[in-house]
């Protein structure tokens, strides 16, 4: 697995304590786990913020509803995988 | 666990997981953001209130009278819980980005005219209202600067004013003030000596050449000692733990020009070649003082690491490499900090050195109670005034030891079991030969029953502890008993942890299991009183108290 890959299963399961993380997070979107709603979403997005050290802006933040979004998004922030 | 109700302005993202260090040490409801008036409403339970109030969330209204009028139910909120409960009120706000600088730079904005309104209303209320912590957020967030604080997308998107930093920042000042509500602030401040009070290395460097003094350095140094001269006044135990001889660290003391800090202000030292975890656990035992309440300032990282490794308890500060940063650090540390500091207080290091005088003086003597008797033991009644409540509330918050049931009454609490019975509350204060050691007792009664004493509070300052004091106590609470007639005198022993010295002395004094006495059983039973926890009596009349011979005038 890609060193982004485990670092954001890291960050999802540290979002979202109460739930399974699987080991494939490729097609996990927004409503797929218990807790992430769109407030469980913001707080994603502030999290992988940290983590990754990147700053998205309003666009971006409407924008990112499940990890493929998430990973398409690190890619154009140049977060190198 | 504490009861906590969080409310706020706007959101604080109560969901964020930054909020759960707080979640694991108390319980946290929030309420939902805007609302900040509901957690005052219900008087049936009672809890801690945290308030966070965004400034901009009060004036986002154009209309002039809807500020006015938010504010004034706040006010009104804090003032009418305050009467009712005695639970902190915690109110923290934050201005947010002020007005144009040139626009206020001659004439005073109007939001800054309302800002002022804000603050000094809450300055007064935290006057005037005991149990109301008033806290302006951005003395700390100044210091991260206010771009990394508050985050506009946040805002327009969550209702949250702050970035996940600013968040950060509100959590550590939450828990920081719940803390010290509920908990008490550390008594001892142990030192080392060389690069640490002075520059240099006084064995080697000699006296001369020591950095302390009159520029560069050499000020922070003084400055640094500055520092810990107001925190001894404010009643800070300040020992000394160094490897070094004896005889050069009391040289730099005497005759050093620049020295600020004296010897007499130091309660005990450990001035030798032995492990630094060693001295400090023997400074311990003669203070009396648990070790968590020692805070341990070194300049060496190896000593810092052995310490924190061994003795995990003491609060070990890891020490700037630039000195000039320590003034500062000790200045702001929040270990010492106490929202307030009472007469007592003053004269704390006089009651410690005389402790620590006892304790050598005990060792020697053979026969201990010989020895007590030798002392002039004086101890005095007061009642709960308004000169002694103060102190009667703080001796329920700091102590730990000697305490049956570690109840933390607030003075609130207090004045109601003394508006039941006058009688049923005082202190005791005591002077012997080793000095005037204050108020260092507090007993609160209570009646379950026609036949029945309560002991709901019997707690003893650590300090006076080895004088037998306590059996004075217990015949002078005997003596209430018998002028209202109960036969009986209960006391329960709530585990805390710390207070094995309070079993001990239910032990000594024959207190025997309420399962031995099945018709005290039942009347307990029927009592407020949970019957499984460790509940003893004693039989008022049958009962002879030990030691009271110590107390007996010549």
């Amino acid at each position: 697995m890609k060193k982004n890959d485990l670092k954001l299963r890291k960050v999802l399961m540290g979002t979202f304590p109460n739930s399974k993380i699987p080991k494939n997070i490729n097609e996990l979107k927004m409503g797929d786990l218990k807790d992430w709603d769109s407030m469980g979403n913001f707080n994603l997005i502030l999290s992988i913020e940290q983590n990754f050290s990147v700053k998205f802006n309003m666009d971006q933040v409407e924008q990112i509803k499940s990890i493929k979004e998430i990973k398409k998004i690190l890619k154009k922030s140049n977060v190198e995988d | 666990m504490h009861k906590i109700k969080i409310c706020s302005s706007s959101s604080i993202i109560e969901s964020n997981t930054i909020w759960k260090s707080l979640k694991s040490k108390y319980e946290i409801k929030f309420t939902n953001y805007g609302d900040v008036i509901s957690p005052f409403l219900n008087n049936k339970i009672d809890h801690t209130i945290v308030m966070v109030l965004m400034f901009e969330d009060l004036i986002r209204e154009e209309k002039e009278n809807i500020f006015k009028r938010k504010s004034s139910d706040i006010f009104n909120a804090i003032k009418k819980k305050s009467k009712a409960s005695s639970k902190p009120i915690i109110v923290l706000v934050s201005k947010g980005f002020g007005p144009n600088i040139l626009r206020s730079a001659k004439k005073n904005q109007n939001d800054d005219v309302k800002y002022k309104f804000l603050i000094n209303n809450f300055d007064n209320l935290k006057r005037k209202i005991k149990n109301f912590y008033f806290i302006e957020l951005d003395n700390v967030f100044s210091l991260e600067g206010y771009n990394n604080i508050y985050s506009n997308r946040n805002w327009y998107y969550a209702r949250c004013r702050l970035s996940i930093q600013g968040l950060q920042i509100l959590v550590n000042q939450i828990a920081k003030i719940l803390n010290r509500c509920f908990n008490a602030p550390c008594k001892v401040l142990a030192l080392d000596c060389d690069n640490t009070i002075w520059g240099g290395v006084v064995g080697e460097d000699g006296l001369k050449n020591l950095i302390l003094g009159q520029d560069g350095l050499g000020t922070a140094y003084v400055d640094f000692q500055r520092e810990i001269k107001k925190l001894v006044k404010e009643g800070v135990i300040l020992v000394i733990c160094s490897k070094n001889n004896e005889n050069d660290v009391w040289k730099v003391f005497n005759e050093h020009d620049s020295m600020v800090l004296t010897k007499d202000e130091i309660v005990s030292y450990k001035i030798n070649w032995d492990e630094k975890t060693k001295n400090l656990i023997q400074i311990s035992e003669e203070l009396n003082l648990n070790l968590d309440s020692f805070v341990f300032w070194d300049d060496n990282p190896v000593e810092q690491n052995k310490v924190k490794k061994l003795l995990p308890q003491v609060k070990t500060i890891e020490t700037p490499k630039d000195v000039c940063e320590w003034p500062n650090l000790i200045k702001n540390l929040d270990y010492f900090a106490k929202f307030k500091v009472t007469k007592d207080d003053n004269k704390k290091v006089e009651q410690y050195k005389s402790r620590a005088n006892f304790v050598k003086n005990v060792n020697i003597n053979s026969n201990v109670n010989d020895f007590l008797k030798s002392i002039n033991l004086k101890p005095e009644i007061l009642s709960l005034s308004e000169k002694t409540i103060s102190r009667a509330e703080q001796l329920c918050k700091k102590t730990n030891q000697f305490n049956l049931r570690t109840i933390r009454h607030s003075e609130t609490d207090l004045n109601k079991i003394k508006k039941k019975n006058n009688d049923f509350v005082f202190l005791v204060k005591l002077v012997d030969d080793y000095g005037d050691h204050g108020i260092v007792s507090l007993i609160c009664l209570e009646k379950i029953d026609k036949d029945l004493l309560f002991l709901n509070t019997f707690l003893m300052s650590c300090r006076v502890i080895g004088r037998h004091l306590e059996s004075w106590i217990l015949s002078k609470i005997f003596n209430i008993a018998k002028k209202y007639k109960f036969n009986f005198l209960i006391a329960e022993f709530k585990n805390s942890g710390k207070n094995n010295i309070a079993e001990k002395f239910l032990k000594e004094h024959k207190f025997i299991s309420i399962s031995k006495n099945v018709k005290l059983k039942k009347i307990i039973e029927k009592s407020s009183l949970d019957i499984n926890s460790s509940i003893f009596y004693l039989d008022v009349k049958k009962t002879k108290i030990q030691n009271l011979d110590i107390y007996e005038k010549k």
